[in-house]
């Protein structure tokens, strides 16, 4: 049966699926690699298309040459054993965080694999701007052109199992549930599978560190909570939607409550931050449902408008993060050492930003407590910052094959 | 001393105006607020999470504290002490999957008939008029658990007489039995009542398809339902009431603002195409982003406040739907209280995010 019809290859437009599958393995971070990735940082960044677009800028900076090389750096094999491509990649991308399947696809062009990238079917302004700037250039790099092959296609179990009966590695981005029927479909014996789950992320605080911090320091602290958690309207895995308050001393958490809170409020005005009505809805139905469902009181703090929601309590289960609608909807607890927060912490906790907080304090609370949650720890402001270490996984080492070489 | 329920449901439900309405509203709010906060423990945690006092006495409307419509969806909220002779009304949930559940003892029941008839007298005289019913009776098949379509219809029943469904069970227009009615009833003032997209599929495109017209003069039509699927083949009020006119001779045309949340204490539409609060609700307009209360003229979302509701916490609503107020007893068609009009449904917020999405 031919398959070709129920696809379209949006970018290299001629590139097709036997050439995909005949073309040459690159050497990882090949220079061909590296001259088409900083080619894209900066057409990215210039085009009239693409520039200024934060999502977009963000991922041409993490592209241009400097990140890479340090990369590269990072990722140099000891002596006694070689790493190599694992061949074809097959990354299904999600359709809403716009940037997604550029970061996956090029880890994986980093360590020489070729790739069958699939997107969205559903036309989205940012992601064609993406592939009509990486269609100009691409022309230009005939080696990597040839490596690489991004396919649109509407829902199909068909060309999904037929894409996945010729890879050796699978990406899931996604939610559970397309991950649940993904993972339905079989994989030739040696491939292997990585997922990205549906994750929920928080932020802790020190009360005292935050009180104490000068205007500036305040001021990018706060800077970078917005940027974590409004960018893509708190829907994203790695946008806080705890957060957690670090204090002995009730009355210092609360001063610090009001300060911070004001300071994002009048951020949110300054930055023109907009909240359709209809989110502004669910935040407030959201609300009631917290005061309905949780065990003990709850209290929703006022706020001069709904760009903001807050709730605090100390017993909101976890379940609750499910009723979650994004937007600017936080849940609050006092906690008085990272040690409190295990309750709180299960699988499904990704990343946690921290203001105030020590690295010391961090790594003892990891090898204490041992939650099963939490991938990242990161500072405020660097929560969407994607990096090759992403949910428990060293991308590049999972995208290559080690060969234990032991001859002399 | 308060006005009492039974005391209004005597009188002309437009009558009061200014602060004697004012009054009138928010004594019985304050008491809904207080009743509700001790018999209903869903709508108590609401309100001790959000700070709202309901014991404090409030003077104006937009002081009460109001429920999102779409909690209804999700909980079943009940005030209810005699657990005797409770019926459930669902709304007809045919654009979302989740409906509305609420809960009517036979008091709110009685109250809401009565609220009804006081509100229907204005629009269709002292005495019940023959009556056509633009839909058939196989909707009212389960009386326990009836959709709003069906105690819509039942409700309405009450204010006609000699009752006539119009349509089969497949929705057809029964002609024959139409005649026999207008015959019978010659010269007689006729009330008709359905749900605006029912009209508009099985009698008008009906009647505009085959190219009969009727000829039902000196008749009353009340609707109400909403726009949603008329707004997709671009047919709004206006264009609705010339077509209406235009196949059936029927020029009255009234549409009313209601919602399974609050049966009875609905918004009728006036000769100048304002809907209207009776005495026995009013009309909030708040910024969706601040909840604060609008003036004349600026639009928002539209909050039902009704003095009815005892046996749910339905007082007090805060709709997904977006209006303008017009004015305070000052509408050319002479009925007192507040006067406005709906613009739609809020836009559907977009998402974004890392969701599942794979479907698209």
């Amino acid at each position: 049966m031919n398959l070709n019809e129920h696809y379209q290859v949006v970018c290299p437009r001629d590139n097709a699926i036997e050439h995909l599958i005949g073309s040459q393995l690159l050497d990882p971070f090949s220079e061909e690699t590296l001259q088409f990735t900083s080619a894209l940082s900066s057409a990215l960044m210039r085009d009239g298309r693409t520039a200024g677009i934060p999502e977009v800028t963000a991922l041409a900076f993490w592209m241009r040459k400097a990140n890479v090389i340090s990369m590269q750096k990072d990722f140099l094999q000891p002596a006694d054993n070689f790493r190599l491509p694992r061949g074809t990649v097959f990354h299904i991308a999600p359709s809403n965080v716009d940037t997604i399947f550029v970061y996956s696809l090029f880890l994986s062009l980093f360590c020489g694999n070729r790739n069958i990238v699939r997107i969205s079917s559903t036309p989205n302004a940012q992601v064609d701007a993406i592939l009509a700037v990486m269609n100009d250039i691409i022309s230009a790099h005939p080696v990597v052109a040839q490596s690489m092959m991004i396919v649109r296609y509407e829902h199909s179990e068909e060309v999904s199992r037929y894409f996945s009966s010729l890879c050796d590695v699978r990406m899931i981005w996604g939610g559970d549930e397309t991950i649940r029927r993904i993972r339905s479909i079989p994989l030739p014996p040696r491939a292997k599978e990585l997922t990205f789950a549906d994750r929920f992320s928080l932020a802790v605080l020190d009360a005292e560190q935050f009180l104490n911090a000068d205007d500036s320091a305040m001021q990018s602290c706060i800077e970078g909570f917005y940027r974590d958690s409004y960018w893509f309207d708190q829907m994203a895995c790695s946008s806080p939607r705890l957060v957690c308050w670090r204090g002995g001393e009730q009355r210092l958490i609360r001063e610090a409550q009001t300060v911070f809170w004001n300071r994002v409020e009048e951020l949110l005005v300054t930055e023109e931050y907009s909240t359709a009505p209809a989110l502004a809805m669910d935040k407030l139905v959201a609300q009631c449902r917290f005061a309905i469902e949780a065990p003990s009181p709850i209290s929703i703090e006022k706020t001069s408008s709904l760009r903001l929601a807050r709730v605090e309590s100390n017993s909101i289960p976890l379940e609750f993060r499910e009723v979650h609608c994004g937007g600017g909807l936080f849940l609050e607890i006092h906690i008085e050492s990272l040690a409190d927060l295990l309750h709180c912490v299960d699988q499904k906790v990704q990343t946690m930003t921290c203001f105030g907080i020590d690295k010391k304090d961090v790594t003892a609370f990891l090898a204490e407590s041992k939650p099963s949650g939490i991938d990242r720890v990161v500072k405020f402001g660097d929560a969407l910052n994607f990096s090759e270490q992403w949910d428990g996984y060293g991308l590049l080492n999972e995208l290559t094959r080690c060969v234990d070489v032991q001859v002399l | 001393m308060m006005t009492t329920l039974n005391q209004l449901f005597e009188d002309d439900a437009y009558k009061l105006g200014g602060d004697d309405k004012s009054a009138v509203i928010c004594d019985h709010l304050g008491l809904l607020a207080e009743h509700h906060y001790a018999h209903c423990p869903p709508y108590k945690a609401i309100c001790d999470a959000f700070g709202a006092n309901t014991a404090k006495s409030i003077s104006n409307a937009s002081e009460a504290f109001s429920l999102p419509v779409r909690i209804f969806k999700h909980y079943e909220l009940k005030s209810i002490i005699d657990d005797s002779n409770v019926k459930t009304l669902t709304s007809s949930g045919t654009t979302s999957q989740q409906v509305s559940k609420i809960f009517l003892d036979k008091q709110t029941s009685q109250y809401q008939t009565k609220a009804l008839s006081c509100i229907m007298r204005s629009y269709l005289g002292p005495k019940r008029l023959p009556m056509i019913i633009l839909d058939s009776d196989a909707i009212l098949k389960n009386r326990q658990m009836f959709s709003a379509r069906g105690g819509g219809i039942l409700g309405m029943s009450n204010f006609g007489r000699k009752h006539l469904y119009l349509f089969d069970e497949d929705m057809k227009v029964k002609y024959d039995a139409l005649d026999e009615f207008l015959d019978q009833h010659a010269g007689s003032p006729i009330f008709l009542f359905g749900f605006t997209f029912m009209i508009w599929l099985h009698l008008i495109k009906e009647l505009e398809k085959t190219g009969k017209t009727l000829n039902i003069d000196s008749a009353t039509m009340v609707h109400s339902g909403g726009w949603k699927k008329l707004e997709s083949e671009k047919v709004d009020n206006a264009a609705f009431r010339q077509r209406v006119a235009a196949a059936t001779g029927i020029e009255r045309i009234f549409n009313f603002y209601g919602m399974v949340e609050q049966m009875g204490s609905v918004y009728m539409e006036c000769e100048q195409g304002h809907f209207h609060a009776s005495v026995f609700s009013e009309v909030v307009i708040r910024d969706p982003l601040t909840g604060e209360a609008l003036g004349v003229g600026e639009p928002g979302v539209i909050e039902t406040l009704s003095i009815l509701p005892h046996s749910y916490p339905g007082h007090a609503i805060l709709t997904e739907d977006q209006g303008v107020i017009h004015g305070q007893d000052d509408c050319k068609c002479g009925r007192n209280g507040t006067h406005f009009s709906i613009l739609g449904r809020l836009p559907k917020a977009e998402v974004r995010g890392c969701s599942d999405t794979y479907e698209s």
